[in-house]
């Protein structure tokens, strides 16, 4: 059977068919069709799920024409970390490429970070959350690891951030000093920025604008400090606290150092509290978008 | 996926966020991204909220969509969380999870000597707490 043809016997969308046979209408390689069919069978073995098998074909085509032993010089690399089977998939699956990493290209990754003092258990954890951590250079690690030593940022800090928040090594120095500019723009100073980020690393995932928005919001009602004495105060909505701080002034409850963090307290306490739950809030203090462009307007 | 950035909205700004954080953002498969979209969507996430998601985590379109859907449920059974507008607005990063993980966080914190039902407050109010564990 034509390659094109089993793919789409596969169950392979149109757009999917194109894709794939557009990076192997090169190679000219007669076996295609059963090289896929070996692969499927293959990863079959493995016990993946045939929806599990597209996306791995999709997402890294070429995964066709390698040899089984070369895939399974990969799977024996997680050895050394002592994944299980869910553990692998998941890497798999979300970064197939990794079959094209060569063995001594993973090797030095894992040097390199053995060599910044991270042990193989937290190794293993960033792989996890970044599945393509790998597929970074050493010369990208550097610069992120630059970024936040020139930051100010120490040593426990910033592994502290790498392993909770792997992704800072896919945005790059660039995305990171954006958002590190966008909460300076927000009037807080270097020691500030570097605490708020130590304790919410996944801030540095924000977009620049929801940051700026968020900062500025509690700025504008006097609650930096609500922002700096618990930065994960900030994963709330914008639109719960505003209900809660509007529902506030209309009780004539003053906000004070003592209990401004009742605005963040949990829903099921808040309602036991105060009579009203987070649904009876958001109705009664709706954050319009009219109230939104206001407050972007005062800032 | 241009098709999918056109149908939630997103700006010229936050399509470059996307594209600093996923360089091969384009190449995702477009009918997964719409399928992890609608499960979004047809459990309680607001636009807003599926931008957000988005934005912070592009990765995410790129699950396979039974995954999300089983994540979904074990969250939805297991930790009786039901305001995933809320849960994923506060961490946008655990639709990159798989349900395995969810359990292996759930058995950390429990060595920890946490009972079941103070971890499913914790998660609930701090759903962060996952990307610690």
């Amino acid at each position: 059977m034509k390659f094109e043809e089993l793919l789409k016997n596969y169950k392979f969308t149109g757009n999917q068919v194109l894709k794939i046979t557009k990076t192997h209408i090169k190679s000219g390689d007669i076996t295609l069709s059963k090289k896929f069919i070996d692969k499927v069978l293959y990863f079959r073995k493995k016990e993946y799920t045939e929806e599990e098998i597209r996306k791995i074909i999709y997402m890294h085509p070429n995964i066709i024409l390698l040899e089984e032993s070369n895939l399974d010089i990969h799977y024996d690399f997680f050895d050394i970390f002592s994944f299980k089977k869910p553990q692998i998939d998941k890497i798999i699956k979300t970064f197939p490429s990794f079959f094209s990493l060569s063995s001594n290209n993973l090797q030095s990754k894992v040097e390199y970070f053995k060599n910044k003092n991270y042990t193989k258990e937290e190794i293993a954890k960033m792989l996890l959350k970044l599945p393509s951590l790998f597929n970074h250079d050493e010369e990208k690690y550097d610069s992120i690891y630059s970024f936040f030593t020139e930051k100010g940022y120490s040593k426990e800090q910033i592994k502290y951030i790498t392993i909770t928040f792997a992704s800072v090594f896919s945005y790059g120095d660039k995305t990171l000093q954006s958002k590190y500019d966008s909460i300076k723009n927000c009037d807080y100073k270097d020691e500030e920025i570097i605490e708020i980020t130590s304790a919410l690393p996944s801030i540095y995932g924000s977009s620049t604008t929801s940051i700026e928005e968020k900062l500025k919001f509690y700025n504008s009602l006097g609650l930096k400090k609500s922002i700096l004495d618990k930065p994960t105060n900030l994963i709330q909505s914008i639109e719960l606290s505003y209900a809660r701080y509007n529902f506030f002034l209309d009780n004539n409850i003053l906000i004070t150092d003592d209990n401004r963090y009742l605005l963040f307290i949990g829903n099921e306490t808040f309602a036991r509290r105060f009579n009203i739950t987070k649904e009876e809030l958001l109705n009664n203090y709706p954050y319009t978008e009219e109230e939104r462009g206001r407050n972007r307007w005062n800032f | 996926m241009k098709f999918l950035m056109l149908s939630i909205g997103l700006n010229d700004d936050e399509k470059k966020e996307i594209e600093s954080k996923e360089p091969n953002f384009y190449e995702y498969d477009e009918i997964s991204g719409i399928r992890n979209i609608e499960l979004l969507r047809s459990n309680g996430c607001s636009n807003r909220t599926i931008k957000h998601i988005v934005v912070s985590n592009p990765s995410f379109l790129n699950n396979i969509p039974t995954d999300t859907k089983n994540l979904i449920e074990y969250i939805h059974k297991e930790l009786k969380i039901r305001d995933f507008n809320d849960l994923f607005s506060k961490n946008p990063y655990l639709l990159s999870k798989e349900v395995f993980e969810l359990e292996d966080v759930i058995k950390n914190l429990q060595t920890q000597h946490k009972d079941l039902k103070t971890i499913k407050e914790l998660i609930k109010e701090n759903p962060l707490i996952i990307e610690e564990n």
